[in-house]
């Protein structure tokens, strides 16, 4: 028996209905009465003192009421705030600006016309500062300083390390061959269709809302207490529908605090909604790390030890979006599917000229960064040894038997059956017959490629006793209420940013509860209403909210048994939950639905039972979920020009109990894309004098449908052992595992010329410059 | 970024020497609309209203004469500001007897930094040596017809 809309089921998604519709509510969708907007003057340079501000000529401009400046924000202690990471980011410059695009005065306008006007009229006056935009440049002694204020005088933030480095190093000298490999993992941004933006509102009474992209509205709302001294009560926070996020709107920007103060000195709702070009000039970034590695292997394929040093550009701020305790994220996860014995991994946190962050783009804090490592230096290891790759990577997976597993940098992996992946996709792309292609192809002068990428992500953070932001331990939270009439409504801590929360949720409660997922409605991102959570990224939102789901509504089981005893006239234990409904046990005849039980909680509650049916449920997961894949990426090259085509894409994903396969493909197809970006097409880099390239969609190039290959995808399904339903999360997998798929697969066509590695993202012209070099054009 | 070029025009030297030595003369070369508020000894400031592609608006400018050698070489230096862009320029000319005639060779570097960096790299320098070459044809059209003086 099913119920309609269970998990496992391709319920069309129930948000869709108002978004093809434009029926959807986002932020700058909101008008509220009196309403008055924000926008910036910015900092032409990457580094300079600011010596004068002149406002005189914005107020003039028709409609301008206010320029708010640093040291207004001073004055109310406002101007500097803290980040995620525990640095500190300005809010608005008081006397120096750190990068090019910083936000240096606010100023509020009756329309956003006149508010662009008035900020294109504020004057000020620079003084030019020496700049730096390289963090390797930025470590040497004679580097300009980008945070003098700082006690360390210097522009390394941190160190941070992890494993045995004598044991490391010790094992790599013992092993038959060691490869060594540096990559850069350039600067992105995340593109989401909606810029971040926010509407600021006080009531008479002092209380405010904000209307805001947030992935984290609870999280964000006890920020902004504990910055501004506001009482958390008086404060909430509403994320309305968002498009897109990625990571992008986890952190607080200066335009959400700017748009508070500016609320309360002109006492009237404030909107601030950034362009394409501010964010990209100046929200957080992704990546930009720079990653030097060495991994060992025996003459006869096998995987020994991994040493890994990393410089992390985090421009002038440490705002990265990291657990507490990790501030290079996880990127310990780089040992990815294999055995290691020993690994070491170190990296480095430095200060540059640029905007600040770290954020996790599509991925679960520096996953992407590690998955990129490994599947690479894997198939490095392969050429260098003379082993076909796939063959490399099914002698070392970390075998399905030995799971839960302990890796060398401490992860204990829940399950996994990686040879599995891989063997699906290799069956489905016919790997042999692609490799007796490419043998023919070669001999004929001509350039075609298979990279593998067998990745494994760490999702769902996390546990209590690990993971916190700022302080905050990392559960999730669902509170699940059904009406008398048998309706459910359910609200979570989490926020849905395209994910499907509204329809995934409603599934899993379906059948926790045995209420059709029509009948179930999901709310997220009012903190007046949803129980207190971390919020959507990380791929967190199923392995710990859907957990807190499934827990709720088994709290809700428990106490709708008592009822359905009473009304069935029979003890509670001669109940069993079948069939989605309670019947009496070897008389299935007998029998009460939930909504027969809802109905009883308000009108006819059993004794000694408490009237109504709700449930919260605060879920700490007892561990991180580790969902994998293995992808087989085909290419061919043109010769005469650099052009890369590729020809095919097999993607299999294992991502544990899958709840709605429909959503999970569109999770995938999504990912694959934003995996296809940065390894092909996407790249902030800054000139010397620290001027942004890539502050237009001109320059900073998102693949559109006519880049993007045709996706065939495949799945696996290897359960969590303590997730309630056995799911993983999936959100991300894809944007982690493809770069190295594709790069592989160019690698592997170029390297009959000695090509060992292209810095992404490749370019066409990348690839002809070798071409060219090699006498191949 | 560095532009530079070589003209001959049919004036002294002494004539274009003064001509350059003219914020007014210099700053009605160019063909963008543009304002000199004032002039104080070897320093001056105005308004310029120019742009790259879609980036346009007014710029608020400060320069000073940097170097004066009457009848050979001239130097200014200038700084500007607007619209989220700020420009740092040094420009100069060595000037050369060229029979009743003047060589002029300039040169400019010049440092944008802001949006029109950013955004318009690829158009910037076709559009700032073409604003130059404008700026010395216009100035090579009013030394010869006569309108300098």
């Amino acid at each position: 028996m099913t119920i309609h809309g269970g998990i496992g089921q391709s319920l069309q998604r129930k948000e869709d209905a108002r978004f093809i519709r434009g029926k959807g509510n986002y932020v700058d969708d909101i008008q509220l009465a009196g309403m008055l907007y924000l926008d910036f003057t910015r900092s032409p340079y990457a580094h300079a003192k600011i010596t004068a501000i002149r406002s005189e000529k914005a107020l003039k401009v028709p409609g301008v009421l206010a320029v708010i400046t640093g040291k207004d924000l001073d004055a109310a202690k406002l101007a500097w705030m803290p980040t995620l990471m525990s640095d500190t980011q300005m809010v608005l410059p008081i006397d120096t600006v750190k990068f090019q695009g910083q936000e240096v005065a606010g100023v509020v306008a009756e329309n956003r016309y006149a508010a662009a006007d008035g900020a294109a009229a504020v004057e000020i006056d620079y003084e030019p500062l020496p700049v730096v935009t390289d963090p390797v440049k930025a470590l040497q002694p004679d580097s300009p300083l980008v945070r003098p204020e700082k006690p360390k005088k210097s522009n390394h933030i941190w160190h941070w390390e992890v494993g045995d480095k004598a044991g490391t190093d010790a094992l790599l000298a013992k092993s038959d061959v060691v490869v060594h490999q540096d990559f850069y993992i350039p600067r992105i941004n995340v593109s989401s269709i909606e810029t971040c933006g926010c509407v600021a509102s006080f009531d008479p009474m002092g209380r405010l809302t904000m209307y805001m992209t947030t992935q984290a509205p609870h999280a964000i709302r006890t920020v902004f207490a504990l910055v501004s001294g506001l009482p958390e009560q008086s404060i909430r926070v509403i994320s309305p529908d968002i498009g897109g996020g990625f990571g992008g709107k986890v952190p607080v920007y200066p335009g959400y605090v700017v748009a508070i103060v500016a609320a309360l000195k002109t006492g009237h709702p404030v909107k601030w909604v950034e362009t394409r070009t501010n964010n990209l000039m100046s929200s957080s970034f992704a990546r930009d790390y720079h990653i030097s590695a060495d991994i060992g292997v025996t003459k006869d394929g096998k995987l020994t030890g991994l040493k890994v040093k990393t410089i992390a550009d985090h421009g002038y701020a440490d705002a990265a979006a990291n657990p507490s305790k990790f501030p290079a994220g996880l990127f310990h996860i780089i040992t990815g599917s294999y055995p290691f014995e020993k690994a070491f991994v170190e990296v480095d946190g430095v200060y540059t000229n640029k905007p600040p962050g770290g954020i996790a783009y599509r991925c679960s804090f520096r996953v992407t960064e590690a998955a990129y490592s490994i599947e690479r230096l894997v198939d490095e290891v392969a050429h260098k040894i003379g082993m076909d790759p796939a063959e490399l990577r099914l002698k070392n997976f970390i075998p399905p038997e030995a799971f839960p597993y302990h890796s060398a940098l401490g992860w204990t992996y829940d399950s996994g059956n990686y040879g599995g992946a891989l063997k699906l996709a290799m069956q489905m792309v016919d790997y042999p017959a692609l490799r007796r292609e490419q043998a023919e192809k070669r001999k004929k002068g001509e350039f075609m490629g298979i990279g593998i990428s067998s990745f494994t992500e760490i999702v769902g953070a996390g546990p209590a006793h690990t993971f916190d932001i700022l302080g905050l331990k990392m559960f999730e939270s669902c509170e699940i209420r059904i009406h008398p009439t048998g309706k459910v409504m359910a609200r979570f801590g989490t926020k849905n940013q395209g994910q499907g929360h509204e329809t995934t949720y409603a599934q899993i409660l379906a059948t926790e509860l045995g209420i059709p997922a029509e009948n179930i409605s999901i709310e997220e991102g009012d903190t007046d209403t949803a129980p207190y959570g971390l919020g959507t990224y990380a791929s967190r939102s199923t392995p710990t909210a859907g957990a807190a789901a499934v827990v709720a509504a088994r709290k809700i089981r428990d106490k709708a048994q008592k009822i359905a005893a009473h009304l069935l006239e029979v003890s509670p234990e001669d109940l069993e939950w079948k069939d989605y409904k309670f019947q009496v046990k070897g008389v299935p005849e007998k029998s009460k639905t939930m909504a027969d039980v809802a109905f009883a909680a308000y009108t006819n509650p059993a004794p000694g039972v408490e009237a109504g049916l709700e449930a919260v449920d605060y879920y700490d997961p007892p561990n991180m979920t580790y969902p994998f894949g293995s992808y087989i990426c085909v290419v061919d090259i043109d010769k005469g020009t650099g052009a890369i085509h590729i020809r095919r894409f097999v993607a299999v994903d294992d991502c544990g109990t899958v709840i709605n396969p429909m959503i999970v493909e569109g999770q995938i197809h999504g990912g694959l894309t934003m995996g296809l970006a940065p390894a092909m097409y996407e790249q902030i880099t800054y000139d010397e004098g620290g001027n942004i390239r890539g502050s237009s969609f001109l320059d900073y190039l998102v693949p559109t449908s006519v880049e993007t290959p045709h996706w065939e995808t495949g799945r696996t399904v290897t359960p969590s052992p303590h997730h309630p339903i056995g799911a993983k999360g999936v959100g991300e997998s894809a944007t982690v595992g493809a770069p190295a798929a594709i790069v592989n697969a160019i690698v592997d066509a170029l390297s009959p010329l000695g090509v060992t590695n292209i810095d992404i993202p490749v370019y066409p012209w990348k690839v002809w410059q070798i071409l060219h070099d090699k006498g191949q054009t | 970024m560095h532009v530079d070029g070589q003209f001959q025009v049919g004036a002294a030297p002494a004539q274009v020497f003064a001509f350059f030595s003219d914020p007014r003369q210099l700053l009605d070369c160019l063909d963008d609309p543009h304002t000199l508020d004032s002039v104080q000894g070897d320093q001056f400031s105005g308004t310029i209203t120019t742009g790259v592609a879609f980036i346009r608006g007014k710029f608020r400018f400060d320069g000073q004469y940097m170097e004066k050698l009457p009848g050979q070489r001239i130097s200014t230096k200038i700084r500007g500001s607007g619209l989220g862009n700020a420009v740092d320029a040094t420009l100069s000319a060595a000037l050369g007897a060229a029979g009743p005639g003047t060589t002029i060779a300039w040169q400019a570097d010049i440092t944008l930094t802001g949006q029109a960096a950013s955004l318009a790299e690829h158009l910037i320098r076709s559009t700032i040596e073409k604003k130059a070459a404008g700026l010395f044809e216009n100035a090579r059209k009013k030394l010869e017809s006569g309108a300098s003086s």
